[in-house]
């Protein structure tokens, strides 16, 4: 069945009988292009006006401190498996901290009912040293932007912890340090998912145990990486997804309770009313050892509250003399609530099965060998969770990662929490959120540094240039000869910004290139990358460039701004500024400010440090 | 590829194989060769077998039986 056949079905009917058809598919292994296909639909609006998509659907917001946008196509697939709709918000690149923080802000807008935080994605390409000290303050760092989301935020939040990377700068001996990058992850980790444990506010998203079992490249040794700024592979994204969708249907009370099983090569190996009590496979070697974990693994479900029911075509008699004559048998008799022993059909049998224990079908799960019988019964209960395979190891996989049970054990001391978070009280002291932005922002320590016509940055001041789309004034690109000619020309000047902060140094973030006419400023280009973006960084740089103008003598600085297809976020920019305008339609506008320039443009948290000029 | 080139290491042996061969006349065919011959098959057929299938492997015979069910010619030394 190609992708366009499934939206088609989808597009009839977003009920569980299509869910089922576009689940086979997947597990049938569909090329990229299809489960792309597939995974755009299920994410379009076109599907949302269904009737029958509101009662199933799930609100995702994801932010990171990189970028996790690898992450939605993965994640609208998995949530489908698990038979939800998901509507997915993703934070712009590097936003999360402002995206926490501002109650008006994307995220808060998309009204999540789960929050997927990774404040640790870029971490390696961040941080400068590994030490105790620093593992703290990471800690702090990223346990900051759960206290600040949980302010305005009642639900889920999921935070993903450090991803391990191969990047070893002492090689074997890194475990002699202290602490060598392996140990620095593994005690950030320690201690992020002990303040999850400890305070209740969040979960740990485990991405280092995920990483473990993805692929064979490492994350930030991959082409995204190094092509999009992505720091996980495919393989660790589908994990991730999956996990994440499992809290998702824990979230919204999907889980499933009830576990169905066969008995004959399901339970233990072999037909009994063939190869009799005494030659069944269970316990001993292989396969036997198979069915023992097998048994265990859902006796350990039984444990946690799973009801578990038999459903098998086979004579009574038979099938009890097994669970009395076999020592082996770790799931005894009395661990069952139900069972249909019998010739009967088994759908019907399991329909009866939830009239009995009243449950839906939907709170359902089977383990049958037979490829026949669980055909039928997905055909004829398409609620019902079918695990899709029949060989007694790919059964122990299956239910040993299905995630199918789980729940959020919420204990009372949780919902009080809860309830105490949402009181008036609390909201209305956070309704100045700006003084808590501001707060969050003096924080960071920012230090802003502006230099001029420097020969060390032709060739960055060229990059950003070229490849700057969002925050840019005029999108106008150049070579390094271009650069290179326009600082020795005294007419021009060539201004580059850098950015470092309290954790991170984000080097040269910032281009301008400025005409110098009649003696009046002409800002030919005005850009920042948009991983600074939001703390102001953009203000203190044009406000140092005014400055500059200023001192030079001219009377007037003068801008403009050309709309491309990406810089809508700049077009206000220059009047925010202060700037007037001389002319404006929407593609375009003249703008000019009066020097010397009003004090004030650079935002009070940065420090700008003295000019840097060659020339 | 021969069934003596995917078997022999494993059975440490240089006798061409036959397919009557088993674990009852090879004595070096014991668990860890079993072990052994199902990874090497895995590898050359790029796909794990099933529980059912690895019980099955008892005999040259069903070596290629199995190997043949997942497009793996084995060839039977003719002498």
């Amino acid at each position: 069945m190609t992708a366009k056949d499934i939206i088609a079905q989808l597009e009839a009917d977003a009920g569980w009988r299509s869910l089922r058809i576009a689940q086979k598919a997947l597990r049938g292994g569909m090329n990229r292009p299809e489960s792309l296909a597939l995974a755009r639909f299920l994410s379009g609006e076109q599907i949302r006006s269904r009737a029958d998509f509101a009662a199933r659907s799930v609100r995702v917001a994801v932010a990171s401190d990189t970028s996790l946008d690898n992450l939605a196509d993965p994640l609208v697939l998995r949530l489908l498996e698990r038979g939800m709709f998901g509507v997915q918000y993703h934070s712009p690149f590097a936003q999360l901290a402002l995206e926490t923080r501002n109650p008006a802000s994307g995220l808060f807008q998309h009204k999540p009912e789960v929050v997927v935080l990774a404040p640790l994605t870029g971490i390696w390409q961040r941080i400068t040293g590994t030490n105790p000290d620093s593992a703290t303050h990471i800690v702090e760092e990223a346990w900051s932007q759960v206290t600040a989301l949980r302010k305005n935020f009642d639900g889920l939040i999921l935070l993903q912890n450090v991803v391990p990377v191969e990047n070893r700068p002492h090689g074997i001996l890194e475990s002699r340090r202290n602490l060598g990058h392996p140990d620095f992850a593994r005690a950030v980790n320690l201690q992020l998912s002990q303040r999850c444990r400890e305070t209740g506010e969040a979960f740990t998203l485990d991405a280092e145990l995920l990483a473990g079992q993805s692929g064979t490249i490492w994350p930030g040794l991959h082409k995204q990486q190094f092509m999009a700024s992505r720091p996980f592979t495919d393989d660790l994204a589908n994990l991730l997804a999956a996990e994440i969708a499992a809290f998702c249907a824990a979230r919204k009370g999907f889980a499933r309770k009830c576990l169905v099983l066969d008995l004959d090569n399901t339970l233990w190996g072999g037909v009994v009313g063939e190869d009799g009590v005494a030659g069944l496979q269970i316990g001993g070697g292989f396969p036997g050892n198979i069915y023992t974990e097998l048994q265990k693994e859902i006796c350990a479900l039984h444990k946690r509250g799973v009801t578990l029911a038999i459903v098998s075509k086979n004579n009574e008699p038979d099938a009890w003399e097994v669970f009395n004559q076999r020592p082996e048998m770790i799931l005894k008799r009395t661990d069952f609530s139900m069972h249909r022993i019998n010739w009967q059909d088994k759908a019907f049998n399991i329909r009866e099965l939830a009239k009995e224990l009243n449950l839906g079908l939907d709170a359902f799960v089977i383990l049958d060998d037979n490829h026949v019988e669980r055909d039928w019964i997905e055909e004829a209960l398409p609620e019902v969770d079918v695990c899709p395979a029949g060989d007694p190891l790919e059964m122990l996989r299956w239910l040993a990662t299905c995630r199918r049970f789980d729940t959020l054990a919420i204990t009372r001391e949780d919902a009080l929490r809860a309830k105490s978070y949402a009181a008036a009280e609390e909201r209305s002291r956070l309704a100045t959120q700006s003084s808590n932005l501001e707060e969050y922002l003096a924080s960071l320590e920012m230090q802003v540094e502006v230099g001029c016509n420097s020969s060390t940055q032709i060739a960055r001041v060229a990059q950003l240039t070229q490849k700057t789309n969002q925050f840019n004034l005029t999108t106008r690109r150049y070579t390094e000869s271009e650069i290179q000619e326009r600082m020795q020309n005294p007419s021009w000047r060539v201004f580059w910004c850098a950015c470092r902060d309290r954790f991170a140094d984000e080097g040269v973030i910032g281009a301008a290139l400025v005409e110098i006419k009649d003696g009046d400023w002409f800002i030919d280009t005005f850009l920042m990358s948009c991983r600074v973006l939001g703390r102001g960084v953009e203000k203190a740089f044009l406000g140092t460039i005014c400055d500059q103008a200023g001192k030079s003598g001219a009377k007037v600085i003068r801008s403009e701004f050309i709309r491309s297809a990406k810089n809508s976020q700049t077009e206000n920019f220059l009047e925010t500024c202060g700037f007037t305008a001389d002319g404006r339609t929407v593609d375009f506008s003249k703008w000019h400010l009066v020097l010397p320039a009003p004090v004030g443009l650079t935002p009070k948290w940065i420090a700008i440090q003295p000019l840097k000029s060659e020339t | 590829m021969t069934v003596d080139e995917l078997l022999q290491p494993m059975l440490n042996t240089t006798v061409p194989l036959r397919p009557t061969d088993s674990r009852e006349t090879i004595p070096a065919w014991d668990s860890l060769a079993q072990i052994n011959i199902v990874a090497a098959i895995e590898d050359a057929v790029g796909v794990e077998l099933s529980t059912a299938e690895v019980l099955s492997l008892k005999s040259v015979a069903k070596v290629v039986e199995v190997a043949r069910s997942h497009g793996l010619e084995l060839t039977i030394n003719a002498s």
